[in-house]
C-alpha cells in the first residue's frame, strides 16, 4: 500500500472502521508520520464527540454489576519508568498537584507512578476532573443582609441555591432574586500560557460568556459573582485561546445547572 | 489501606456517572439489544478500571479514550459468532430490569449535542452516510463502500473529508 493510502486512512481508523489488517498498518505508519498522528489524535477527540448525540441512561443494574466487578478485579500496574522519583508526601495528589502541561485535564502517567496507593485515585479522578468533595458555600459572607454588591446579596438571598457540577470539583449558587450567580472553580488543572478557561452561561442551546477564569487557568481556586439572564439555565466551562473566544470551544469541560 | 481503596473506588464512580450514558448509548446504538449494550458496557467500565494506570494523556483525552475502546468492545460483540446465541438467550431477560439510573448525568448539555447535530448537518450526505454507517452502525470502511456501491478510496476520502470538516465545525483542537 502506498503512503498516501496510509495518509488517507487516518478517517476510517479514527472511525474504527479498518480491518485489523490495514489497522497494523497504519498504525506502523504512524510511528514515523508525525502530522497523520496529529491528524488521527484530532479526528478521535471530534468521533468521541458523536457519542454525545447517543447518550442513554444505561439501567440501575450496570451500576451495581460494574461496582461490584471493580471491587474484586486487580488493577494492572502502571508501565514503570525507570529512574527513580524521591518519595512524594502521600497527600491527596489530585486536588493539590494538578497536572500543568495538558490539554484535556488529565494526569500524566509520569506523575503517577510515584505514589502507587493513591494510583488510582488520582487517575480516574483526573478523567473526570477533579474529583472530590463539592466545595459549600461557606466561603461566601452570609452576614451581611443588607448587601449591596451581587456577591453578598448571592451569599444572603433567601432564595439562593447551590448545585454540584456534573463531574469535579467546585460548586454554583445561584439566587433568582438578586439575579446573579456565584461560581466557585476548584480542582481545574492549570493550563499553558497559550489557554484560559471561560465562563459560559447558556440558555438551552445559546451560549453567553460570563468572564475568563484567571486565576483557575493557573490551577487555583476561583469565586467569581455575575449577573445572569432570564432563559439561563446551565453554567459551563472550556478552555479556550488566551484572550476567550466569541462562541464556546467545545468539548464543554466542567458544567453545572443554575438551581435545583 | 482500606480507605485508600474506597477512595479509589469512589472517583471511579464519579467517572461511571459521568461516562455511563455516553458508554451505555454508544454500546446500544451498535449492538441494538439493550442487554447486550448492558454487557459490552460492563467489559469497559471493567477495563477502564483495570488499565487506568496506564492511561497515556499525552496520546489524547479521557472522554476519546474511553469511546475508542466503547466503540471497539461494541463492534466486537456485534462481529462475535457468539452474539446471535446470546441475543436469543438474553431476549427473555431483557424487560425484567429497565429502571434508569437517576445518577448517571442524564445527556450532555444540549449545547453540545445541538453543536454534533448542526455539524453533522453540515457534511454532504454522502459524508453524513458514510460516518454514520462507519460509526454508529460499526461497519468497516469495506463494507460501507459495499452498501453505498462506491469504490474502496472514495469511502476512505470521503470519511476523511467528513471527518475534517466536523473537527473544524466543531472547534475541536487538533
Amino acid at each position: 500500500m502506498s503512503t498516501a493510502d496510509l495518509h488517507l486512512d487516518t478517517g476510517a481508523m479514527a472511525l474504527g472502521a479498518l480491518p485489523d489488517d490495514e489497522a497494523a498498518a497504519v498504525q506502523a505508519h504512524l510511528q514515523t508520520c508525525e502530522s497523520c498522528t496529529a491528524e488521527l489524535a484530532g479526528f478521535r477527540e471530534t468521533v468521541a464527540m458523536l457519542a454525545a448525540v447517543s447518550a442513554e441512561v444505561p439501567p440501575t443494574s450496570l451500576r451495581r454489576t460494574v461496582m461490584a466487578q471493580i471491587a474484586v478485579t486487580a488493577q494492572l500496574p502502571p508501565l514503570m519508568t525507570p529512574t527513580a522519583a524521591p518519595a512524594e508526601p502521600p497527600t491527596d495528589a489530585v486536588v493539590t498537584e494538578p497536572p500543568t502541561d495538558l490539554p484535556d485535564n488529565v494526569v500524566p502517567l509520569r506523575r503517577w507512578y510515584r505514589r502507587p496507593a493513591a494510583l488510582v485515585a488520582a487517575a480516574v479522578a483526573a478523567l473526570v476532573i477533579g474529583g472530590g468533595a463539592v466545595i459549600g458555600i461557606n466561603q461566601l459572607d452570609q452576614g451581611d443582609q443588607t448587601a449591596q454588591t451581587p456577591e453578598q446579596c448571592v451569599a444572603a438571598a433567601a432564595d439562593r441555591q447551590t448545585t454540584a457540577p456534573a463531574a469535579g470539583q467546585g460548586s454554583v449558587v445561584y439566587a433568582p432574586s438578586c439575579g446573579a450567580v456565584t461560581v466557585d472553580v476548584s480542582g481545574l488543572p492549570d493550563l499553558p500560557d497559550d489557554q484560559t478557561y471561560q465562563l459560559w452561561a447558556l440558555a438551552g442551546t445559546q451560549p453567553r460568556s460570563l468572564d475568563l477564569l484567571p486565576d483557575a487557568s493557573a490551577g487555583e481556586s476561583q469565586l467569581v459573582t455575575k449577573p445572569t439572564q432570564p432563559g439561563e439555565d446551565l453554567v459551563a466551562i472550556t478552555v479556550e485561546p488566551a484572550g476567550g473566544s466569541p462562541t464556546p470551544t467545545l468539548p464543554i469541560i466542567w458544567q453545572a445547572k443554575l438551581g435545583a | 489501606m482500606r480507605l485508600t481503596a474506597l477512595g479509589q473506588e469512589a472517583a471511579f464512580e464519579k467517572l461511571y456517572d459521568a461516562f455511563a450514558a455516553r458508554v451505555f448509548g454508544l454500546a446500544r446504538r451498535i449492538v441494538r439489544d439493550p442487554s447486550q449494550a448492558e454487557e459490552v458496557a460492563q467489559e469497559v467500565f471493567l477495563e477502564i478500571w483495570r488499565r487506568a494506570s496506564r492511561f497515556d494523556a499525552g496520546k489524547g483525552s479521557a472522554t476519546s479514550w474511553i469511546m475508542t475502546l466503547t466503540h471497539a468492545r461494541s463492534v466486537d460483540r456485534v462481529r462475535s459468532a457468539q452474539a446471535a446465541t446470546d441475543r436469543d438467550l438474553k431476549v427473555a431477560q431483557a424487560s425484567t430490569e429497565r429502571d434508569v439510573d437517576s445518577v448517571v448525568e442524564a445527556v450532555e448539555s444540549a449545547f453540545e449535542r445541538k453543536a454534533v447535530q448542526r455539524c453533522l448537518g453540515t457534511l454532504t450526505d454522502l459524508q453524513r452516510e458514510s460516518i454514520t454507517l462507519a460509526y454508529y452502525s460499526g461497519y468497516t470502511y469495506r463494507e460501507v463502500a459495499e452498501l453505498l456501491t462506491a469504490p474502496l478510496p472514495t469511502i476512505k476520502t470521503r470519511l476523511r473529508d467528513g471527518l475534517i470538516r466536523l473537527r473544524d465545525c466543531l472547534g475541536v483542537a487538533t
